[in-house]
């Protein structure tokens, strides 16, 4: 059914997102080079990673969907539970990073 | 002055970041509400679902337009040299970038919001419905918080 196939693809899809943005900033941070390349790239650091979550949930969407011919409701309801996790995590990661940056320095 | 210059003056930009933001989360709760309360219409939750996802794209790009443009030249120098330089180090670095992972997010709930009650219940997939939504109106309110430190430290942060 393609109504759960789109849920199960768009939940792993953002999970995949999620963990290449907190990635991604928190290198960028700790690596000039990279947070230079990435400016270099559009002109900003953050328009860089606004196209670059975009790119990664289209493309792992796509990936997600076409892998499989069907997936089953505990399939899609595992991929919703593991996103929600994901969610929390990825907050809590991010103001988590920036707070320890901000009383380190 | 054209119209052009009128909504891309700085207060109309703030202005209209925040009023996209509030239909955004305001969407995602009405959307809540009717999964809670296990209404029947579709049509309704779709509905509640695109204006959700219009208002947190549109403050994306309106508000994204504003920090490249205006934030990092006039307002973060202000808020760094102030009582509360946490403001920026903290509140402005995670809200712009936990944002990223908003709209993976309110994509999922547009498809899970194709499914009729019937549907929810016989996949188990009312639950899940239901703490993702709540998760995208919390970090929608989240961000409001830190946009409110932002500007009280923009605004009050020197005296």
């Amino acid at each position: 059914m393609d109504k759960l196939k789109s849920i199960y693809a768009s939940s792993y899809s953002s999970v995949v997102t999620i963990t290449a943005v907190v990635l991604i900033t928190v290198s960028a941070e700790l690596s000039a080079p990279l947070k230079e390349f990435l400016k270099s790239l559009t002109g900003h650091h953050w328009v860089t990673k606004s196209w670059f979550s975009l790119i990664i949930f289209a493309l792992f969407f796509a990936i997600f969907f076409f892998a499989k011919k069907s997936v089953s409701d505990w399939e899609t309801r595992k991929a919703l539970n593991i996103l929600q996790l994901f969610a929390v995590l990825g907050f809590l990661a991010i103001l988590g990073f920036y707070i320890y940056e901000f009383l380190a320095h | 002055m054209d119209i052009w210059n009128v909504l891309l003056s700085k207060p109309v930009l703030i202005g209209l970041h925040l009023g996209f933001a509030i239909v955004g989360i305001d969407a995602f709760l009405w959307l809540l509400g009717e999964v809670v309360a296990d209404a029947g219409s579709v049509k309704r939750r779709l509905t509640a679902a695109w204006l959700g996802i219009a208002g947190f794209v549109l403050t994306w790009i309106i508000g994204g337009y504003y920090y490249v443009k205006y934030y990092g030249t006039l307002v973060k120098p202000v808020i760094k040299a102030g009582n509360a330089p946490w403001a920026h180090a903290v509140a402005m670095e995670a809200k712009e970038h936990i944002f990223l992972f908003m709209i993976p997010i309110v994509i999922t709930i547009y498809f899970l919001a194709r499914l009729n009650a019937d549907e929810l219940h016989l996949f188990g997939l009312r639950r899940g419905f239901i703490y993702l939504t709540a998760i995208a109106a919390g970090l929608g309110l989240s961000f409001g918080l830190m946009g409110f430190i932002i500007s009280a430290a923009a605004r009050w942060g020197v005296i």
